[in-house]
């Protein structure tokens, strides 16, 4: 545990990124005001003590926005980057250790995927099932499939040609307990990190989509939309897009540093190396 | 009798109107008004097109009678007309010695063929039917025409006073959409595509004191906030069309600028589907109708800056009724209702909002939560316009939507079955019959009321707000036109005061 707190980056992201998370959770228990519910008698007021982050056109609560916006922002994270692992490791080990016809099938349909940006893929994703939040998370974790998918075939070559391998495969254990016992635990902290660095990714690709009108529909607060919504009162009142503003880069720096400071300490010699 | 009533109607609506203006206009200067979107050409007769209204109607072309900023009709190419009893056969008297902008004379020879023109079988007028409704014309001299119609139709001086009713010259038409040539006030200097139309006073235009501006140029800027830059800038002098209230109010901060907040004829619905359960039972329609607090809904979606309705019908055009009153908000009547109709613990439903108009998707939000405060719960569904046209208007296949009708004179779609909120009553057909067949003008004002109040009484859709017609200016730009009756940025008695 020292090893990961003594490096700043890793704690500082740390600590960011806890926030977000804590944030989150305390938000499913207990927010100042109703995050959906208008009042019109309070609408586009300034930061005060009844409203610290002041409130919308509608008179909903700045900070309650946010605080729920933080749920929607984890989830996106956890389930796009689930999604991209779980699809993404299975088919990079498919490919490191499947013969040649699978290698070449995958990493060319990866490669086909990596081909159009994220956004634009994920643009076409919503547009053909619909503009949902599901649906974001859908069209971010399948983006992700074949960056996992390739860092997982990667590392799992080099991992194959070492030495235990050999003395596994000599004491006669198949091999499908080996990729199981032995592959996994090694390849696992590159995976670590990218997946916090794409928990970073998908937050943004997330708040990009819903400030497009193409991820989180309304009444449900997320952290783009509310930046969009906020667009045309940037003149008249703009708290309303510098907190939702502020709250988008808290999160992806924090999730970025981790993900730096995690490599720096788990792969030194990528560390060294810059 | 009816023929008296025929003639005090021309007598009432003929009075020319003259805004109120506490200082005597000055003559001179140049005006630089910036509309968002550009013309495909500039041929009202030949295009749907709002773009090209905005630009020439009043201002280089005029047809027999306009529609002023108030509303109502004036005489435009004609001084006068009567009507006869049976209501099918209008007499206009026109004006004389009046010229094109290219020297060519007007008279009753011109506006016959003008009217032909939009009734030939290949015209490419967007209303034929204004035209091919005329059984006969007759001109018996000069400054006298004569027209008789098929049929009796309230509305047939209005569809006169639309943009595709203008009249164009008979030797200079044919470039029309790139070079046009009208009897305005203003004439055509040139277009720079992408960029603006430069129109110049009509030194031979006439009425002698009008226009009061020496040149006229709309230019166009697409972005919201490119266009407030503009005006801040002094690159531009009036926004004519701002589409979101709270632009209105930043500017409305600035004392240099003054915003014009009037009425629209654009009403905002939550367009209701009547043959798609629950909603084609009647309670349900009224429940909701309580359940909306039309005040709160224009507060927060237009800050104030639109008027609430009780019906399709705008408050800026002739015979309305006010049926703001009809469902209060009273959201414990709304459970009531709700109760009787079968839904005690109210339902779920889907509202489909277009994405291309903010309005729409602002009061689509506010809804949901008025109606989820009686138990009905919204799911929002942020479509493409699109989708929007395919699926909800011409498939029919929604529950709810939101969209401003902006077209006056519509009710119309609501003798419509097939229309797509799908609203089917003998009851209606026949009040709008009446209302379009009516001789008098107080049998047009009882029918036209009936029309309103049957739709208000169904509930048919959700009646909200019209939209306001927000403009800003300079503040020494006078009299430019408050409210938005018909699609117009009449310029006409624009003056500068400085």
């Amino acid at each position: 545990m020292r090893r990961f707190f003594g490096n700043k980056n890793f704690t500082v992201g740390f600590l960011l990124s806890a926030a977000v998370v804590l944030a989150a959770a305390l938000s499913l228990l207990w927010t100042p005001y109703d995050p959906n519910r208008m009042s019109a008698l309070e609408r586009l007021e300034g930061p005060s003590l009844r409203h610290p982050l002041g409130t919308d056109q509608y008179g909903r609560d700045t900070l309650s926005r946010i605080l729920a916006g933080a749920v929607n922002s984890i989830l996106v994270g956890l389930v796009t980057v689930a999604i991209g692992l779980v699809l993404g490791v299975a088919l990079g080990l498919l490919a490191a250790y499947g013969g040649r016809a699978a290698d070449e099938a995958i990493m060319r349909l990866a490669d086909l995927l990596f081909g159009f940006p994220a956004v634009l893929t994920a643009i076409l994703i919503t547009s053909i099932l619909g503009p949902s939040m599901v649906n974001a998370m859908l069209a971010i974790g399948i983006f992700y499939i074949p960056v996992f998918a390739r860092l997982t075939r990667a590392v799992a070559r080099v991992v194959w040609e070492k030495e235990f391998i050999a003395a596994a495969r000599a004491s006669g254990i198949g091999e499908l307990a080996i990729v199981r016992r032995h592959v996994l635990p090694n390849i696992l902290s590159p995976l670590l990190i990218q997946g916090t660095i794409q928990f970073a990714v998908a937050i943004l690709a997330e708040a990009g989509l819903s400030y497009l009108g193409l991820g989180t529909q309304p009444p449900h607060a997320s952290w783009g939309r509310m930046l969009n919504e906020a667009q045309t009162f940037l003149d008249t009142s703009p708290w309303m897009a510098i907190f939702p503003g502020l709250a988008i880069a808290w999160a992806v720096l924090g999730f970025n540093l981790m993900g730096d400071g995690l490599r720096d300490v788990l792969d030194p010699k990528m560390a060294r190396l810059r | 009798m009816k023929r008296l009533l025929a003639i005090a109607w021309v007598f009432v609506f003929a009075i020319p109107f003259s805004a109120p203006a506490a200082e005597t206009p000055k003559k001179g200067g140049g005006l630089i008004v910036c509309v968002g979107d550009e013309p495909p050409g500039l041929d009202p007769t030949a295009s749907a097109s709002a773009a090209i209204d905005r630009v020439v109607y009043s201002n280089l072309f005029e047809g027999l009678v306009k529609v002023d900023r108030n509303g109502r009709l004036v005489p435009g190419l004609a001084l006068g007309w009567e009507i006869s009893p049976d209501a099918k056969t209008y007499t206009f008297r026109l004006r004389q010695g009046v010229r094109f902008h290219n020297g060519e004379p007007f008279n009753a020879q011109v506006a016959k063929w003008n009217l032909e023109r939009g009734a030939a079988p290949d015209t490419k007028n967007a209303h034929p039917e204004f035209f091919r409704q005329i059984e006969k014309i007759e001109t018996p001299d000069d400054s006298t025409l004569r027209l008789t119609l098929k049929d009796v139709n309230a509305l047939f001086l209005f569809q006169m006073a639309e943009g595709d009713a203008v009249l164009l010259p008979m030797k200079g038409y044919e470039d029309t959409a790139a070079r046009p040539i009208g009897t305005g006030p203003f004439r055509f200097v040139e277009w720079r595509r992408g960029d603006s139309v430069v129109l110049e006073r009509n030194p031979n235009y006439w009425n002698p004191t009008l226009p009061y501006l020496d040149r006229l140029t709309f230019r166009f800027i697409k972005d919201p906030s490119a266009q407030v830059a503009a005006l801040k800038a002094g690159d531009v002098d009036v926004l004519g069309w701002i589409l979101a209230p709270e632009i209105a109010r930043g500017i409305a901060r600035d004392n240099r600028f003054k915003i014009l907040a009037g009425s629209s004829t654009s009403e905002v619905i939550m367009s209701t589907n009547n043959k798609a359960k629950p909603f084609d039972n009647k309670l349900v329609r009224q429940a909701m109708a309580h359940a909306i607090d039309r005040k709160t809904v224009n507060e927060l979606v237009m800050l104030g800056y639109g008027t609430p309705i009780g019906s399709h019908w705008p408050p800026i055009t002739p015979y309305y009724v006010d049926l703001t009153k009809k469902f209060p908000y009273d959201p414990k009547k709304a459970k009531e209702l709700l109760a009787q109709a079968g839904y005690p613990n109210g339902f779920s439903a889907r509202i489909q909002l277009p994405a291309i108009y903010p309005y729409a998707q602002k009061a689509g939000e506010v809804i949901a939560d008025m109606l989820g405060r009686v138990g009905i719960k919204l799911k929002i569904e942020i479509v493409e316009w699109g989708f929007w046209l395919d699926r909800i208007f011409k498939q029919k296949d929604f529950e709810l939507s939101m969209i401003g009708h902006a077209e006056a004179w519509d009710i119309g779609i609501y003798a419509n079955p097939n229309y797509y909120f799908q609203y089917d009553s003998a009851e209606f057909r026949d009040a709008y019959q009446k209302a379009l067949r009516a001789t008098s003008e107080a049998e047009k004002a009882k029918w036209f009321a009936r029309c309103q109040e049957i739709v208000a009484e169904d509930a048919v859709n959700g009646f909200l707000f019209v939209s306001p017609s927000l403009s800003a200016m300079k503040a020494e730009v006078m009299n430019w036109w408050k409210d938005y009756p018909t699609i117009a940025l009449d310029a006409t008695e624009v003056w500068w005061n400085k």
